[in-house]
């Protein structure tokens, strides 16, 4: 029984490592996925000029389900503006799709909903090619953080959970 | 979608109700200034609305839901002073900013939302005398909102319906064959300008009529004669009341000049009905 239990601590530790690890890796590659979208919007504007209906319209298809359900709620909007203004209903989607990521850069994704849909396309252009080097830059970051500490988490994990063996024995 | 009910997709909530009432009456076109209550014209004079006076917000809505929440679609046209959405042209009239940029105004201060609805057949009769061993090259004339569009729109119907291989240069989309039938053997190119437009058309389609909407600049004219001098026939509309008016302005004297159009048609309103007559030119 006590190796049964010892076996079942040392699983507990390594799969929390494991959730923590994966959390991270999905972290980076939600970042990843915004970050296409925003070049997505950005190649929309400036070489065709399209509707930013027609743009989340196509958004809504990607595979990032976190992304797809932002641009969803996005789209479903414009029928009804004037009700909400969109700059709103923009902060409103990245912080229920978004809410639980890693703070840094979600207050400049957050405001990148004032300019989008305005009479200046260079400045809509601007703020999206912007916004998408540093989401590019976090999701690298991210990625490298978790190629480093894959390892080592995992490590620490077992080896947590083997001290906490000893102890109880 | 009938233009009306596009018209009052965009409107602010608390025009709309009253608005709806107004669809037994036909209305042509609605108008928004800022400080003044919305008007709608119908029965051939403007007719004020006992509504709340428009605001600058009001009209930044309008134009927000007609692009689609996407404002840099419509800069473009709104410098050249109107948008076309669908059924709609939606001219803008406001400050103008000094170096154009953006929209082109500092503030939008009115709007003037022009209902186009298809009306086949109104210029049957009529374009049965523009054509007999061929086309008559034909100058549709009305003042402002007078209906040249709308009897444009026919005419082309008519002639492809009829065999005749139309090509259409619509510059600003206001002619919009993805929302008005043109007829079976018409082509189209839209975004360009009118003078681009016609030698696509002449180099890679072969139409025997080519038909465009408001002649009003030398380039316009300068695409006329290009087209006039290849033998395609010419099917266009300018802003004038009557001959005598066209004759006052420079650009269109010459073409009455050179003969390049040897038929007009004069769309007369008479208290929101009506006529359409077909005249000679250069007899």
């Amino acid at each position: 029984m006590k190796w049964i239990g010892a076996l079942a601590i040392l699983l507990a530790s390594g799969l929390v490592a494991l959730i923590r690890l994966r959390w991270q890796r999905e972290e980076a590659s939600r970042l990843r996925s915004l970050m296409q979208s925003l070049r997505f919007l950005e190649r929309g504007l400036s070489e065709r000029q399209e509707s930013l209906a027609d743009l989340f319209r196509t958004l809504t298809e990607g595979t990032c389900p976190a992304v797809r359900t932002f641009y969803s709620q996005l789209f479903d909007s414009i029928p009804r503006l004037g009700e909400e203004s969109f700059s709103s209903v923009w902060r409103r989607a990245v912080q229920n799709c978004f809410g639980d990521m890693q703070s840094g850069w979600r207050a400049q994704f957050a405001a990148l909903g004032d300019e989008l849909g305005g009479s200046e396309l260079d400045t809509q252009i601007r703020a999206l090619r912007g916004l998408s080097e540093e989401l590019e830059r976090r999701a690298d970051e991210s990625e490298q953080r978790w190629s480093e500490r894959r390892k080592p988490t995992l490590g620490i994990a077992l080896a947590l959970g083997a001290f906490v063996v000893i102890l109880l024995s | 979608m009938n233009s009306f009910r596009a018209a009052l997709e965009l409107m602010p909530g608390k025009y709309r109700s009253e608005l709806q009432k107004l669809s037994d009456k036909h209305p042509e076109e609605l108008r928004l200034r800022c400080g003044r209550e919305p008007a709608a014209s119908y029965g051939g004079r403007e007719h004020a609305l006992r509504l709340p006076p428009v605001d600058e917000s009001d009209l930044r809505l309008i134009l927000e839901r007609a692009t689609e929440g996407s404002l840099y679609r419509a800069a473009e046209a709104m410098r050249q002073g109107y948008y076309c959405c669908g059924p709609l042209r939606i001219g803008v009239c406001g400050a103008v900013t000094a170096n154009r940029a953006g929209g082109g105004y500092r503030c939008v201060t009115s709007l003037a939302i022009r209902l186009s609805d298809e009306h086949r057949g109104v210029c049957e009769k009529a374009a049965g005398e523009l054509y007999q061993s061929g086309f008559y090259n034909t100058l549709l004339l009305s003042p402002p909102g007078g209906g040249k569009t709308t009897a444009l729109r026919d005419i082309i119907r008519l002639l492809s319906d009829g065999g005749t291989r139309l090509g259409v240069v619509d510059e600003r989309g206001e002619l919009s064959d993805r929302v008005f039938s043109l007829g079976r053997c018409t082509d189209v190119i839209s975004g360009t300008d009118k003078l681009s437009g016609a030698m696509l058309l002449l180099r890679s389609m072969n139409p025997q009529v080519i038909a465009m909407d408001e002649i009003s600049a030398p380039q316009d004219t300068e695409a006329v004669r290009k087209i006039f001098g290849c033998g395609t026939g010419l099917l266009a509309t300018a802003h004038a009341a009557s001959v005598e008016d066209l004759a006052r302005r420079e650009i269109y004297r010459e073409l009455l000049t050179e003969r390049v159009f040897t038929r007009t048609l004069t769309i007369y309103n008479d208290g929101g009905v009506r006529r359409y007559e077909v005249g000679r030119l250069g007899a």
